[in-house]
């Protein structure tokens, strides 16, 4: 098997477990030993991707071909700080319907198992993206 | 207006302007850098590295599991 073809194959069994523990997660009710598992599975494969690569990590910060003028990376900072700020004076107001906080927008939109499923996934990727970088 | 109401329309904003923020990223001669090149700027550091390691992982704790 070439290592292109183990990569493939790799990236389809590892993307087929991300999806099935999302449809896990979907099915879990906060605060109950189904969620803390399911989540924990999700931390500990990354935190052994994370423990696997340690000693072999080099990193390349190189110049993006397709940014040949300097970027900035300001605007990403006030995005930050604006959502942040947000979040604060959302937090510290009240009634919660008035003033929702991340939490609370999250917890409306996961009434619904799909969606529940897809953050769950995204955030699987993320980790797996993370890792990767 | 309701609070209510500003406070969605807070929160929409935010988004658009995310989502505006990746999609002109990754325009051709942008001058706004890529969250990915951003990560990997940040990560360079190990110690860096590992705070946003355990953020992800507070993120999926809180939302999921508690």
């Amino acid at each position: 098997m070439t290592d292109r073809a183990r990569h493939r194959a790799t990236a389809v069994v590892g993307l087929g477990a991300a999806i099935g523990l999302s449809a896990w997660a979907a099915a879990t009710v906060p605060f109950t030993p189904g969620a803390d598992t399911v989540t924990a599975i999700g931390i500990g494969l990354v935190a052994l991707e994370v423990a696997v690569r340690w000693r072999r990590r080099v990193l390349v910060v190189g110049v993006d071909p397709d940014h040949a003028a300097p970027a900035r990376w300001w605007p990403w900072l006030a995005l930050a700080a604006a959502l942040l700020a947000l979040e604060l004076a959302s937090f510290f107001s009240g009634p919660r319907v008035d003033h929702p906080t991340i939490s609370s927008l999250y917890d409306s939109a996961t009434r619904w198992r799909a969606v529940k499923a897809a953050f769950f996934l995204g955030w699987l990727c993320l980790g797996a993206a993370l890792v990767r970088s | 207006m309701s609070a209510q109401a500003l406070s969605d329309a807070l929160w929409g904003m935010l988004a658009a302007g995310g989502l505006a923020a990746v999609a002109v990223s990754h325009l051709a001669g942008a001058h706004l850098e890529r969250i990915s090149a951003l990560v990997r700027r940040v990560e360079a550091n190990r110690a860096a590295y590992v705070c946003v390691i355990v953020s992800w992982m507070w993120v999926g704790w809180h939302f999921f599991a508690r």
